[in-house]
């Protein structure tokens, strides 16, 4: 009796399993890609490069391409997997790249793979880079892997950066959610060496703006429920410059009339701390005349930003979503119709902690 | 051989016990001779080599009424306690085979005295080798029954404390003493076990470890049922917690049961320590285990199959480790695991000095080479070396051996299967382990079915003023 239920499954198990469709991909007889980059041919077909990281003995990195060209992704491995000694993986990507060009067209198309694809983690890094997407994946520089150094670098810059947090669970939610659209990081590669300069905005799936450098930091603050790390600085007046080091910022909506054209007024409190300050003595008074000039800078660029998101009409933000919290009735078509005019008021708090170990 | 200058009794004795005399004459350390004032006509008998011959020549024949004409004024004058009259032939050949002197008298057949002479030949107790504590008692039980029950007595003073002794082996006929504390011990524990012992079949008891796995509940499972410990304190300490205890003449190891999973984890030691270092170590402990079992089959399965879990930092690592190997993860797994068995079983037949060389040639010279030669990874030695360690950390010698064998059908279910062949054999592990009772007591116990009142010192040990309830209520009976 107890052999019987001891040896019976595990023969049957031994037997069955190779009914399941399990494949070895022992770890060293597979190629992983590491960083994928899609680049924009025509309507239907795109260029798609992966990057996969040869571990040398010596502890060296080199970092191959591979490069196909098709329009659907899948096809794209079986073509790439022609050129290579070791069939290519994709579980471990930690970075896809996509192209402007290719963004301008829909993006919602490039991704569905992804969604799709249970190997492939949600917290994959999108990013948009600006001109030829393969160009960053190409040039070898450093002993690490490329997809690793894309990761790394979006990484810091989202803890401690002009980053708000992007992934690729963050962006389809963004794009399927109704009241919010998505938006990523851009990379722009200056001779090979990625540099992040700012965010995409996107209008559903299609990239429209591209934020500005002035626009960034605010952009952040605004997005994210409560960030911190993030640097800013302000002319204050005459040769006279402060530039604070923000600990937390936090946002909070306040919609008395949802789903009507009154406005949205939206709340930021900042705690901060003074970094560098060009005038003479920093006191109390100093430093609440301070205070009140970057609150007004602040307050003016928000503004701003907001206009023109509206003007182009997306919504990064995620109001829509805000006002969906806050209405029974929710109408898409309504909301879309509504929101180019809602005037949006935006009450700037910023509260200077300490002003550094200088007396 | 001969020392006394008596005449060897040729004569016709009374014909029982004469007879039976005869018997154990066909053994050439069996002495008889007949002693006596006028004439012979008292006749001592006893093995030479059972008895201590000083307890003879002290203590008996100087008081033997040597002009008595009955058996009972003969042995009157004996400074001797415990004088056992016996009428049947039989239970003499008995006696005079676990070292007792038997007197019989001519010409009276009705009647031997029995002599208690056995020569007290054991080890002196010593300090514990395998469970060797720090701080804490340095005795050790030894091999003799009485001695070890000295040893436990000593420590519990108390008349509850009742000892039940059986005979087991038709050849070995070995003495098997069953402690518990009166009030305390579940009896229907006690009346289990002493059925099941007088209820074996079996010619030779050579260790406790015979008893313990012949009266196991579940005697084809590799968890072992009974904790086998060689400390006295500790079998003191169950004793007062309502557990059994067996000792076996001729075995340096007490069992104590019912045991449950978790005492297997428990050193003595754990009490000698502060409740926070204790709780911690107990802690290292379970994690050992875990670790041990599952450390090579996960590395097995994600190296096989899930390339994907591991973290973008380490791959580099794993991948150079692994380049230029050529056999897959699980040969080279399986191969390690059975060298590190190797040098274990080697080491444990080996004389201790012998023993340190072969875990420097095992270690160092095996272990680089395979990796220089590019036969094995590196990685995969440290991951095999790490939980071989961890397994050694159960206090309890058995359980050691447990870990270490369950490992491998662990090991073989990741290679088909990868993680899910791990969490299918975990599972297989964990119902094992619900179906196994001990003395009809749940193993998992106290932390299947929850008992919260013992869970104080089970995985972590509180304070003593937490415990001062014992962990097993009594049963109602």
């Amino acid at each position: 009796m107890r052999i019987k239920t001891i040896v019976l499954p595990s023969i049957i198990s031994l037997f069955l399993s190779g009914c399941m469709d399990i494949e070895p991909t022992v770890l060293n007889e597979i190629n992983i890609a590491t960083a994928v980059s899609y680049d924009y041919i025509d309507k239907d077909h795109f260029t798609s490069t992966a990057v996969i990281p040869y571990y040398m003995p010596d502890k060296k990195v080199n970092n191959v391409t591979f490069t196909a060209t098709s329009s659907l992704s899948k096809d794209v491995r079986q073509k790439m997997n022609q050129q290579t000694d070791k069939p290519i993986y994709s579980g471990k990507i930690e970075v896809i790249l996509y192209s402007t060009e290719l963004a301008k067209h829909d993006l919602t198309r490039m991704t569905d793979t992804l969604i799709r694809d249970p190997s492939i983690g949600n917290t994959v890094y999108l990013a948009i880079v600006d001109g030829k997407a393969e160009e960053v994946l190409t040039k070898q520089f450093g002993n690490v892997d490329k997809g690793t150094y894309l990761s790394n670098a979006i990484e810091h810059n989202i803890q401690s950066g002009i980053l708000p947090k992007t992934n690729l669970h963050l962006f389809s939610y963004a794009q399927n959610a109704e009241g919010m659209d998505p938006f990523l990081p851009i990379i722009k590669p200056k001779n090979g060496n990625p540099i992040i300069t700012g965010v995409a905005l996107f209008n559903q799936g299609e990239f429209v703006y591209q934020t500005k450098e002035h626009e960034n930091v605010i952009f952040k603050m605004l997005v994210e429920q409560s960030s911190n790390k993030e640097g800013f600085s302000t002319k204050l007046g005459e040769k006279l410059f402060a530039s604070v080091y923000n600990i937390s910022s936090k946002v909070s909506y306040n919609i008395p009339e949802p789903m009507t054209n009154s406005p949205i007024i939206i709340n930021l409190n900042i705690e901060a701390v003074l970094r560098e300050f060009t005038g003479e003595k920093v006191d109390k008074k100093e430093i609440r005349k301070i205070e009140k000039k970057m609150e007004n800078v602040l307050k003016k660029r928000a503004e701003k930003l907001i206009v023109k998101l509206q003007k182009l009409d997306v919504d990064p933000l995620g109001v829509g979503e805000q006002v969906r919290t806050r209405t029974r009735s929710w109408d898409k078509k309504e909301w879309e119709k509504l929101y180019p005019n809602i005037p949006f008021q935006v009450n700037v708090k910023l509260n200077i902690l300490e002003s550094g170990a200088v007396e | 051989m001969k020392k006394f200058p008596f005449q060897k009794s040729n004569q016709s004795q009374t014909p029982q016990f004469n007879e039976a005399i005869q018997q154990l004459k066909e053994s050439k350390d069996f002495t008889s001779f007949m002693f006596g004032l006028e004439r012979d006509t008292l006749c001592i008998s006893y093995f030479t080599t059972l008895i201590d011959t000083d307890i003879l020549h002290r203590d008996l024949l100087p008081y033997l009424n040597k002009s008595s004409s009955t058996l009972e004024n003969a042995v009157q004058a004996l400074p001797i306690e415990n004088l056992l009259f016996t009428q049947k032939p039989d239970d003499m050949q008995n006696h005079l085979l676990i070292g007792y002197i038997s007197i019989t008298m001519e010409g009276k057949d009705d009647q031997a005295v029995l002599i208690k002479a056995d020569s007290q030949k054991s080890r002196t107790v010593s300090l514990p080798e395998v469970e060797f504590s720090v701080i804490g008692p340095k005795e050790s039980l030894v091999e003799s029954l009485d001695t070890n029950l000295n040893l436990i007595r000593k420590r519990l003073p108390i008349q509850e404390l009742k000892v039940e002794e059986l005979i087991v082996g038709k050849l070995s006929k070995s003495r098997v003493a069953v402690l518990h504390i009166d009030g305390i011990c579940d009896k229907k524990n006690v009346s289990t076990v002493i059925q099941r012992i007088t209820n074996l079949d079996v010619n030779q008891i050579i260790d406790s470890s015979y008893i313990s796995q012949m009266i196991t509940d579940k005697k084809n499972s590799p968890f072992p049922q009974f904790i086998d410990t060689e400390r006295p304190d500790r079998l003191a300490a169950v004793l007062g917690e309502g557990k059994l205890v067996i000792l076996v003449d001729g075995a340096p190891h007490g069992l104590i049961g019912p045991a449950t999973l978790v005492e297997f984890f428990t050193a003595s030691e754990d009490y000698f320590l502060n409740w926070t270092m204790a709780s911690f170590f107990r802690l290292v402990r379970f994690f050992a285990v875990l670790f041990s079992i599952l450390i090579t089959p996960i590395y097995v399965a994600i190296l096989t199959y899930h390339y994907e879990l591991l973290p973008k930092n380490l791959i580099n690592t794993l991948v150079i480790s692994r380049s230029g190997i050529p056999f897959p993860p699980i040969l080279e797994a399986l191969v390690l695991e059975l060298v590190i068995e190797l040098l274990r079983e080697a080491g444990a037949r080996l004389p201790t000095k012998v023993g340190q060389t072969i875990g420097i040639v095992g270690g160092i010279v095996i272990g680089t080479a395979s990796v220089e030669a590019g036969l094995t990874s590196n990685v995969l030695l440290i991951i095999v070396a790490l939980s071989a360690l961890a397994s050694f950390t159960t206090p309890v010698y058995q359980m050691g051996n447990t870990i270490r064998l369950i490992r491998f059908p662990f090991l073989l279910m990741a290679y088909y299967i990868g993680i899910l062949g791990v969490a299918i054999s975990f599972c297989f592990m964990l119902i094992h382990l619900l179906r196994i009772t001990t003395l009809g007591r749940p193993y998992l116990e106290p932390l299947y079915p929850p008992k919260l009142h013992s869970l104080k010192d089970s995985l972590i040990r509180l304070p003593f003023s937490f415990l001062s309830k014992r962990p097993a209520p009594k049963h109602k009976d």
